[in-house]
């Protein structure tokens, strides 16, 4: 197995871990006695320590040790949880994720001596909440025997003197294959000092069954080097076929020495307890502990030889920590398979692939319905009629594959409002609802940092100081609430707060400031709080380091157009802001609706599609450029597409409207022929179209000729723009 | 290599003059377990080796273990400098128990 592969799966685990224990930390400071989250506070912080010690992050391991000694503290009710401590796990957190960072990109590197001063101090602060009690190597020294409230400042640790350990057992052969351990042992010292060695002499057969060509020699070795785990393990690099060698970091638990033991040596324990002593793993006094009970154990009659790790364990000589960790790692072990066989880990662009393979299927299906209906045989018409269901159900799942809720992501501003809150000394709650809705996982990705700034914003312009609340007789608290649901198609986000709301003769005035817009032009309301969202726009009176500074608002909405989608705000002054994102769910292969116009295939988005009537001329009015039909007593605006696109082709015998919803407007499209369903996989239109206005994408159809695809945001905003500007007319 | 086994009644001695590698391994063992099977007291002189590898070391294991387990002497002598620092490399100079004489360079 490639180490780097798995490296990286640590890293991806480190961060969700680090995102579990921010959660729960969060969750803490309303029920700071809720065990099973300070349980799963531990756990979390020890599996980022033992993994990051399977793979030699010392800084990591050195930093989530002084983590999980407070927890543990924590978790044995020595140390009741508050506030602070749960700042300063936050702060702590923040800097593993800084450890694991500079591991992941700059491996080797020295740790920035800021970092490093910041990990100090941190580690000093959390040892003085176990109320200063020393942590690390001096608690091995703590004689174990005695149950004492020392032992539970932390896992014991072996070998308090930062050694590596190494045990080594040569494969038979390698003497034969030219290579001479004698030679790495010399060079590994050149590399560090060997502190202690061991050589195992035991594995030398009987006299007559000793082929003098092999190698029998296993070492145990203390050794102390700047270098990392790879660069030891090179040492052994030609050797390591049908050899063991394996590497213990410094300061591994005893539980691994003993697992060392057990699984190198296991009848031979006495020597090994002779190795671990000499290596400096254990002390010399709970080793003679262990040894003479197991000489004794051997003089009785049934003389069963114990493994020294039990008897170790039985006598308390390896402390009950070590045993309890042991049992923790094996249940966790345990739920971690469980969670194996409910999520299987695959690699984003694999999705990808098949998603863009089902999209190929999907034109491919288009094309071969087609051939079939011109053939006009029933029964290849049925075949491929049944073929394309499946195609769609595959559709359907493999879209689903990218599919992910929203709550994740909404929990990470859990911590982005509690930190925000502390910085602007604003008491702030966040509400989350609507954490189940789903959406597409390359969506959620670009989704969540236009959600933070909106978030800060709401936080930092929107909730009001404390006197001005209470003036305006609010609660002390302020809320930001995010919400999210689907609709037609679409996942609506939404970023609200129970602030000051938007100030409309500020922004009117600044927005002819800016030339945004000329004076004496004639907004609704509606309008001028969206102007927030125009390039270099900021009403804020004055600039903070969280937001303000003019770039954010139109930055946040350029993201969003990226993404195929909306955003608006909605304001009521004195009663607070809600921001609504509109999204895609997805960004691959929709339903869509498809109409002719003259030679022109349109696709309209099926979700967005409300119904599809006839056009008949006496119920039209036409005036200047907009027109609206009476559709059920209702004034509904429509768009003539053959005129927005200048369409010259052939027309029908008679006009469609296919009438269109979005964000609770309607407006009605006119087209020459209604083509009904139609899968589509979306292409995206080349840099070219970028400026292009009413289409949002293209699409291939079974033919093989191409149809676009309409932007039905755009143009109902089109048409109910045109509504408002004309005078006299019917407002909606 | 060159093995010389000289010795009267219970007392015998190895000479060994050369290398104690890979190569001559096997008759180097052939020997030794004669010489042990042969003396009660046995002594290895090491003043001429002028290589050791593993395999020369594990045999001078396996001799002194033998020994033990028949109740018989060995010893070895006049470690060369290249056999003391092999032996200091794998830490087992105090296995063997035998005076050594460290060369003042």
């Amino acid at each position: 197995m490639n180490l780097d592969e798995v490296l990286a799966t640590f890293f991806v685990e480190c961060k969700e871990l680090r995102g579990e224990i921010e959660n729960l930390l969060l969750h803490l400071e309303s029920a700071p006695d809720d065990a099973d989250a300070i349980n799963g506070l531990f756990r979390a912080a020890h599996t980022i320590k033992g993994s990051a010690g399977l793979f030699g992050l010392e800084d990591v391991v050195a930093f989530t040790h002084a983590m999980e000694s407070l927890l543990d503290a924590v978790r044995g009710g020595q140390v009741p949880v508050d506030g602070e401590m749960i700042a300063l796990l936050l702060e702590s957190c923040d800097h593993v994720g800084d450890l694991a960072d500079h591991a992941e990109l700059r491996a080797g590197e020295s740790l920035e001596h800021s970092v490093q001063t910041r990990g100090e101090g941190l580690k000093q602060r959390l040892r003085a909440y176990i109320g200063g009690k020393p942590t690390a190597g001096t608690a091995v020294s703590v004689k174990p025997a005695m149950p004492d409230s020392d032992q539970r400042s932390g896992e014991p640790v072996g070998n308090g003197n930062g050694d590596w350990h190494l045990s080594l057992r040569f494969d038979k052969e390698i003497l034969k294959n030219g290579m001479e351990p004698l030679s790495f042992i010399r060079y590994l010292a050149t590399m560090g000092t060997i502190n202690h060695l061991v050589t195992l002499l035991d594995g030398i057969p009987e006299i007559d069954d000793m082929d003098p060509e092999c190698c029998y020699l296993g070492f145990e070795i203390s050794f102390n080097t700047d270098a990392d785990k790879d660069t030891i393990a090179n040492v052994f690099e030609f050797a390591r076929e049908g050899s063991v060698i394996r590497i213990l970091p410094p300061h591994s638990k005893i539980s691994d020495y003993l697992e060392l033991i057990q699984t190198l040596d296991p009848d031979n324990h006495i020597r090994l307890g002779e190795m671990l002593t000499a290596c400096g793993a254990m002390t010399a006094v709970e080793l003679e502990e262990g040894l003479r009970t197991q000489r004794e154990r051997e003089e009785r009659p049934e003389g069963r030889r114990e493994p020294l790790g039990e008897i170790l364990a039985e006598q308390r000589l390896a402390p009950k920590e070590t045993v309890d960790a042991a049992l923790a790692k094996q249940k966790e072990m345990r739920e971690s398979k469980a969670r194996e066989i409910q999520y299987i880990r695959v690699q984003a662009d694999k999705l990808d692939h098949l998603i863009n393979l089902v999209g190929e299927l999907v034109i491919a299906g288009a094309s071969a319905h087609l051939l079939a209906r011109q053939s006009r045989q029933t029964r290849v018409q049925e075949a491929t009629s049944l073929v394309s269901s499946l195609v769609e159900d595959i559709r359907d799942s493999a879209l689903r594959l990218r599919m992910v809720e929203i709550g994740e992501t909404f929990n990470r501003f859990r911590r982005v409002v509690h930190d925000v809150s502390q910085e602007l000394g604003k008491a702030i709650d966040l509400e989350i609802s609507g954490a189940e809705t789903e959406l597409d996982k390359t969506v959620v990705e670009k989704i969540s940092d236009p959600i933070m700034h909106l978030v800060r914003n709401a936080m930092d312009h929107g909730i009001e100081p404390l006197e001005v609340r209470r003036a305006r007789g609010k609660p002390d608290k302020g809320t930001v609430r995010l919400n999210a649901y689907h609709d037609s198609g679409m996942i609506v986000i939404e970023v609200a707060d129970d602030g000051g709301g938007l100030n409309r003769e500020r922004i009117y005035a600044k927005a002819i400031e800016r030339g945004v817009i000329a004076p004496g032009q004639t907004l609704t309301d509606n309008e001028i709080v969206n102007l927030i969202f125009e390039p270099g726009f900021s009403t804020s009176e004055h600039v903070t380091n969280l937001s303000g500074r003019g770039v954010g608002m139109d930055v946040v909405k350029r993201n969003i157009t990226a993404l195929r989608g909306s955003v608006e705000i909605a304001s009521r002054e004195g009663e607070g802001s809600k921001v609504c994102i509109r999204l895609p769910l997805t960004l691959a292969i929709i339903d869509g609706f498809l109409v002719r116009v003259g030679d022109t295939f349109f696709v309209v988005p099926l979700d967005m599609v409300v119904e599809c009537i006839e056009l008949r001329g006496q119920e039209t009015s036409v005036s200047c450029e907009s027109s609206y039909i009476n559709l059920r007593d209702e004034a509904l605006p429509y768009l003539r597409l053959r005129d927005i696109f200048r369409e010259q082709g052939r027309r029908g015998r008679r006009e469609n409207i296919v009438v269109v919803q979005h964000a609770g407007n309607k407006a009605g499209l006119v087209v020459d022929e209604l083509q009904g369903e139609f899968q589509t996989v979306i292409k995206p239109l080349g840099k070219v179209f970028s400026r292009l206005q009413g289409i949002s994408g293209s699409t291939i159809l079974g033919s093989g000729e191409v149809a676009l695809i309409l932007d039905v945001p755009g143009l109902i905003h089109r048409t109910l723009s045109r509504m408002e500007k004309a005078p006299g007319q019917l407002s909606h | 290599m060159d093995i010389r086994i000289t010795g009267s009644g219970k007392k015998g001695s190895i000479v060994i003059d050369g290398d104690m590698n890979i190569y001559n391994a096997v008759d180097l063992k052939e020997s030794f377990v004669g010489a042990l099977r042969t003396y009660e007291e046995l002594e290895v002189n090491l003043a001429a080796v002028t290589q050791i590898d593993t395999t020369g070391i594990q045999l001078l294991v396996l001799l002194k273990r033998e020994a033990g387990k028949l109740g018989r002497v060995l010893r070895l002598t006049n470690h060369s400098s290249v056999t003391l620092q092999a032996f200091d490399t794998y830490h087992i100079t105090a296995f063997f128990g035998d005076p050594v004489v460290i060369p003042s360079e």
